[in-house]
């Protein structure tokens, strides 16, 4: 059996790792690099470009770079996430079926699973140059507060690369694995996880082989996206002010002062002011090139994000109401995902959870690190003692019922594996189907929940009203993903479920999405 | 899931495998369906949080699917599947002080039933049943005779053991929003 790869697939960049010799170690590319760009670049319907080559691109041609494709990986299509996107994002964004999302280039339309397998591929490309050998089987991440239609989108992804997808791992909980692993610990840890596009934080106890998550929350749009945002929103401003000229209005522009934020936004680390420079950004009135020059300190860089951090807070509140926690009873703050590696990030970290936050593992390679440890336990079968981890679903899941409103049946931070029974029942005379609703959200409102699809029970007994019983069964399995099972109570037969996953692909999809993509070159 | 009866679980060919684990999960197995969330994690009803916390670990390195990833017979795993959703569940509700106490009483009214129904719980509380979240102090005592009392209709008594909760412990909110209930409704 071939080695298992840890993948952790990022909104700016992606890494790949393996354990060799019983440690975890990132992979390198041919041109040396660990930590690949997750930029997709379409040279031509055959032919695309991924990783650095791919990100030099998104100045250039902007319509077929697809770049941060995890802010809309598994979304609805008429959701405010997406419709803020179509804004930004200078790469066509249009609907799919059921009310999914596409990106469309040169006249084709991709499902984000699509981006997300040529990302995919590449990783697995790099893996097997490295070892040698062909890769089959992945460990790949997910923000923790990801749903269902974000994990299912994601497993697909890996299904249209050629990749057999182990587990869908939580991000948080991958990185306390690399921290913990073979360490001997007993703390109560936190994971606080900023990263291109999403926040997440985890509270876990870390044992000597068992990694309990109890609780996690998160916001998946939210990253260090945001704060090149408010970097870019400056510099327009300002922009606007010495030259009344709108940088906004122009795509081309927008793209050059995306790259120069996120380039200030890291200089920042290390100076206390950095002055952003664009060359001929602009053309005056009379035609002449226009340079920005702007000049930018990181205390003002702190004032114009600390909403942004504030968001941050709200979440780690909520994690430790979960958990019942206090900030004293927490033994050690650990910080993942490239966006942590702000100063203003670690010394409102430090001042909220009154300690000095740990960095011992590169913030960056971190969640690929523990993907690997992963990978390497499940393939080895799970019973030569490797660490078990044990996690929980991060939103509830529920039934719609009359009035608009949510039933829950599973608990947000329910340890999984998990499983709910509800009974149905008709309430019409001779009624042969019933129509259920599933959603994932923490709103007694199902309208402000996240639908995750439908499914109708069909073929039911001719009877009087309120005589069938229809007992269904609600699983979120280890990689959190929902299934539902129905029988009726009375004959105990299984009945026909289908399940309309709202923009989810269907196995004909898959297979032919999964074709399609083998014929491109990557 | 209602297991009324057990299947075929494969779990007679189960090769490879600590004999006594294999017997162990058999039994689990056929008991399944009859098991509270205590016997299921071989615990009292009586065991702290460290206890319950400390069975679910040691059941979790048993029966966690990961032990079983690679193991060859479906029927097996799916077995261990179930057996180790269930157990996930008893931690989840007896590791929550107020959704235990929910579950005592559900098990204590119908000693058939073996999982927590939030539907049950959620129409109790809706028909007027209150739950109790007013800690662990010595007016807990008073605050019991006092559901007691109105059980057997007898507000008179109620608020009488209400006073005495309040006037022991005069912070309580709960001991005093429910006095001030029943005073309003007189």
């Amino acid at each position: 059996m071939g080695k298992v790869i840890g993948i952790d697939l990022g909104t700016s960049t992606s890494i790949v790792a393996v354990v060799e010799n019983g440690k975890p170690a990132t992979v390198p590319n041919a041109a040396g690099e660990r930590i690949i760009p997750s930029v997709v670049s379409f040279l031509d319907a055959s032919n695309v470009i991924v990783g650095t080559e791919a990100k030099k691109r998104v100045v250039v041609e902007p319509r077929t770079t697809v770049y941060s494709s995890k802010r809309l990986i598994g979304r609805k299509f008429f959701s405010g996430e997406v419709k803020k996107a179509q804004m930004v994002m200078p790469y066509e964004i249009v609907e799919g079926p059921n009310d999914s999302v596409r990106i469309k280039v040169a006249e084709k339309d991709y499902s984000l699973s699509e981006i997300g397998a040529f990302i995919l591929r590449e990783m697995k490309k790099t893996a097997e140059a490295y070892l040698g050998e062909p890769v089959t089987q992945a460990v790949i991440t997910v923000p923790a507060y990801f749903n269902d239609g974000q994990r299912q989108a994601t497993k697909d992804a890996g299904m249209i690369a050629g990749l057999d997808v182990l587990r869908i791992l939580n991000e948080p909980t991958a990185a306390a694995l690399a921290y913990g692993f073979g360490q001997g610990l007993n703390q109560k840890v936190v994971i606080y996880d900023l990263g291109g596009g999403t926040f997440d934080v985890s509270v876990l106890e870390i044992g000597t082989d068992v990694f309990e998550v109890v609780s996690t929350s998160g916001d998946t749009y939210l990253g260090g996206d945001d704060f090149d945002d408010r970097l870019i929103d400056y510099f327009a401003d300002s922009f606007f002010q010495q030259t009344k000229i709108d940088l906004r209005k122009d795509k081309e522009a927008l793209q050059k002062l995306k790259v120069e934020a996120e380039r200030v936004k890291i200089a920042l680390s290390d100076a206390l002011e950095v002055k952003a420079h664009v060359e001929g950004i602009g053309k005056s009135k009379d035609g002449k090139p226009l340079d920005l020059d702007i000049p930018i300190t990181r205390n003002l860089f702190a004032n114009i994000t600390y909403d942004l951090i504030q968001r941050t807070f709200k979440v780690c509140d909520e994690a430790l109401q979960a958990a019942h926690l206090t900030v004293d009873e927490i033994e050690a703050v650990i910080l993942v995902g490239g966006s942590t590696k702000m100063p203003i990030i670690q010394d409102a970290v430090r001042n909220y959870y009154l300690k000095e936050p740990k960095i011992g593992i590169d913030p960056d390679l971190v969640v690929a690190l523990g993907a690997a440890i992963q990978a390497e336990s499940l393939a080895g079968g799970g019973r030569e003692g490797g660490s078990l981890l044990l996690d929980v679903t991060p939103q509830s899941l529920g039934i719609g019922t009359a009035g608009g409103l949510v039933d829950v049946l599973i608990a947000r931070n329910s340890p999984i594996p998990t499983s709910a029974t509800r009974s149905f029942t008709t309430s019409r005379d001779n009624q042969t189907s019933v129509k259920i609703q599933i959603y994932q959200g923490e709103s007694r409102n199902a309208a402000e929940n996240e639908q995750l699809g439908e499914f109708t029970l069909t073929g039911l007994p001719a009877a009087p009203r309120g005589e069938v019983k229809i007992e269904v069964t609600f699983d979120i399995d280890t990689d959190g993903l929902v299934s539902v099972q129905a029988r009726d109570a009375r004959t105990g037969k299984e009945e026909k479920v289908r399940i309309t996953v709202s923009g989810g692909l269907s196995s004909e999809e898959l297979e032919r999405a999964k074709a399609e993509g083998m014929k491109v070159n990557v | 899931m209602s297991t009324d009866t057990a299947p075929d679980t494969g779990l007679q060919q189960a090769p490879a495998l600590d004999p006594e684990i294999v017997n162990k999960l058999k039994l689990v197995w056929k008991a399944l369906p009859r098991l509270n969330y205590y016997q299921l994690l071989e615990i009292s009803p009586k065991a702290d949080q460290g206890e319950v916390k400390k069975a679910f670990y040691k059941l979790s390195r048993d029966y966690h699917p990961d032990r079983y990833f690679r193991f060859p017979h479906e029927n097996f795993r799916n077995a261990v599947h179930q057996i180790y959703k269930r157990i996930a569940e008893a931690y989840n509700i007896l590791r929550s002080p107020q959704w235990r106490e929910a579950y005592d009483r559900q098990i204590a009214e119908d000693p058939a039933k073996v999982r927590f129904s939030i539907e049950e719980e959620i129409k109790r509380q809706q028909q007027g049943g209150t739950t109790y979240d007013g800690g662990n102090g010595p007016g807990k005592r008073y605050w019991m005779a006092a559901m007691d009392a109105l059980k057997n209709k007898n507000v008179a008594g109620a608020k009488l053991q209400l006073q005495l909760a309040v006037g022991i412990e005069p912070a309580n909110e709960q001991f005093k929003a429910k006095l001030e209930e029943l005073k309003a409704a007189k």
